[in-house]
């Protein structure tokens, strides 16, 4: 075999000169630039195989926010790192590490939970989602999610957003809402991306307009409803613990797979979720009755150090990212609990996701008739 | 088979040849001059000519390298001195994909590595950070070249480099850096990023 045909026969890329003066060598099994004669598509366009490895180190040093914008600005040099980025932020080991703000609607991950902080402002009625970056119940971490409640007559309503500042329906930082009946102990969870194909919008009590700069103007604007929460009478013991169950509509968490990659602005459908939603059914863990301290004990391993009503671990009892469905009801999923005067922490793992785990733990706020 | 007893041979003597070899021990090499250690002078004088391989770059220009060189560090060469395609009488490596200038620099770095591979770590850092101080453009040769001969230290080399220039950059610097002008986005798209991310820009 000639040398020239053993080297001739590797796939190889253009070198930059070359690309720039838009000749074209002989190119066999490579991949062919079409974007000759544009200055500065070298790097753009480089064969993905070396941009992957290029982002990939990036990602793997940057785990942990602030400097996992890194990866972020990635994603946003241009089209083909934004592919390479997403491809390589969605694969299985980085399930649960948040990147994006799709990521925030991406199950937690597998095995340690997320630790996060919710700090509450009681003038405004804000409540603020941090990712903990630091063991400390001071620092805030990275900003996740706001939420604002709005009370109303009947009900009370809970709006989630991407901006602290933004706390609206209408924004394009708009990501869902809590909802409650008027006793408090009945709360409905949405979403303003539907949670899977072909999932209709809810019929909301007041049709909300939502900003129209929307990248994929397909989507379908409106609340989808993904959870239920609700807290149960409690007649005969006052005083005593709440007990809550929640059902969420989460999308499968395959035991293998990742799932498929949403857009950086979040707004883009997932085409690729099966066609019919399935459903995680949460209880809380019950505490136990310390005769000793003479109160209700659950351990918190650290993690929540205020004693309060508040307080409460959730475990599945339908988890279907489990084999046959059944969930395991040693593994605590959810975690909240207060550790100051306005703070508290959040634990959650997978199937859960931050905006659910988010949602769920709001419910927890506010006076519940007829439950304590 | 008599390369490996000579140099078996020679190792048993070194203590005593090394002081006055160490004196005069230079000798060109792949168009620089480097140091050479001890044994190799010691062939030389012996009459066993260090084996040379011809690569020709994109320019037709023609590099004379020590085989030992380039098997060591190139995968691609090396499998091809091994199967025995490469006749060193007449043939030259054709390296249709990489000009002249990024050729030399290449065949520098595997020099260097393989007649300083004894050298402290420091030292051989400290060469690596110069041989890299060159322009993104020359940075991306380099890349396709080593990618191209599958020179695996030298990619690691550069992958970590480029890693380091994108860390802790704003976008647009980074954009700046690798000359990279039309980003791809609609302007709807680039205008939202912008709105999502405004520190990162």
């Amino acid at each position: 075999m000639s040398l020239r045909k053993v080297f001739r026969s590797r796939k190889f890329s253009k070198s930059f000169m070359e690309v720039n003066a838009a000749v074209a060598p002989k190119v066999e099994g490579g991949e062919k630039k079409e974007e000759a004669g544009e200055e500065g598509n070298a790097w753009s366009g480089m064969l993905p195989e070396l941009l992957g490895e290029i982002i990939r180190r990036v990602e793997v040093e940057e785990e942990q926010w602030p400097q996992r914008q890194n990866v972020v600005a990635c994603a946003c040099v241009c089209k083909r790192w934004r592919d390479m980025t997403r491809e390589i932020v969605g694969q299985p080991h980085n399930n649960g590490k948040i990147t994006f703000p799709s990521c925030l609607r991406k199950p937690g991950p597998r095995e340690l939970p997320n630790q996060c902080l919710i700090k509450r402002n009681k003038k405004t009625s804000t409540f603020y989602l941090y990712l903990a970056l630091t063991p400390s119940f001071t620092d805030k971490g990275k900003f996740l999610l706001a939420a604002r409640r709005y009370r109303f007559g009947t009900h009370t309503e809970y709006i989630i957003s991407l901006d602290a500042e933004d706390l609206s329906q209408g924004s394009n930082a708009y990501v869902g809402k809590l909802s409650s009946d008027f006793l408090g102990t009945n709360f409905t969870i949405y979403d303003s991306q539907p949670p899977h194909a072909g999932a209709k919008p809810s019929s909301g009590r007041s049709s909300r307009r939502f900003a129209s700069k929307q990248i994929s103007p397909q989507v379908p604007a409106g609340n989808f409803e993904v959870g239920q929460v609700s807290y149960k009478f409690n007649l005969l013991k006052s005083r005593g613990p709440r007990r809550m169950v929640c059902s969420l509509k989460c999308p499968a968490t395959p035991l293998g797979e990742t799932s498929d990659i949403t857009s950086l602005d979040g707004n883009k459908t997932n085409s690729k979720d099966q066609a019919t939603p399935t459903c995680t059914v949460l209880k809380n863990k019950a505490p136990r009755w310390h005769e000793h301290l003479q109160c209700w004990c659950l351990n918190f391993h650290g993690r929540v150090t205020v004693a309060s009503v508040k307080n409460f671990q959730l475990v599945a009892t339908v988890d279907q990212s489990q084999p046959g469905g059944k969930g395991d009801e040693d593994t605590v999923l959810l975690q909240f609990g207060k550790v100051g005067d306005d703070t508290f922490t959040m634990d959650y793992r997978q199937p859960l996701s931050a905006f659910q785990a988010f949602a769920i733990c709001l419910t927890s706020f506010g006076t519940k008739l007829a439950c304590e | 088979m008599e390369l490996l007893c000579i140099r078996q041979w020679i190792s048993g003597l070194l203590p005593t040849v090394k002081k006055w070899l160490s004196a005069w021990c230079i000798k060109p090499v792949g168009g620089a001059l480097v140091r050479q250690e001890p044994e190799y002078i010691l062939l030389a004088l012996m009459g066993s000519p260090l084996k040379k391989i011809m690569l020709c770059s994109s320019e037709k220009e023609i590099f004379s390298v020590e085989e030992q060189v380039m098997v060591q560090h190139s995968v691609i060469i090396n499998n091809m001195i091994e199967d025995g395609s490469y006749n060193h009488e007449e043939s030259k490596i054709p390296l249709d994909c990489v000009d002249s200038k990024t050729l030399k620099k290449v065949i520098d770095y595997c020099t260097h590595h393989t007649h300083h591979h004894n050298d402290n770590q420091e030292d051989l850092e400290a060469w690596d950070a110069q041989f890299l101080n060159v322009d993104s453009n020359g940075l991306y040769d380099l890349l396709m070249a080593a990618n191209y001969l599958e020179i695996r230290n030298l990619l690691d080399l550069i992958y970590g480099t480029i890693k380091n220039m994108i860390k802790g950059k704003k976008i647009d610097e980074i954009r700046r850096i690798f000359n990279i002008k039309d980003h791809g986005f609609t302007p709807e798209e680039e205008e939202q990023n912008r709105k999502e991310y405004p520190h990162f820009y």
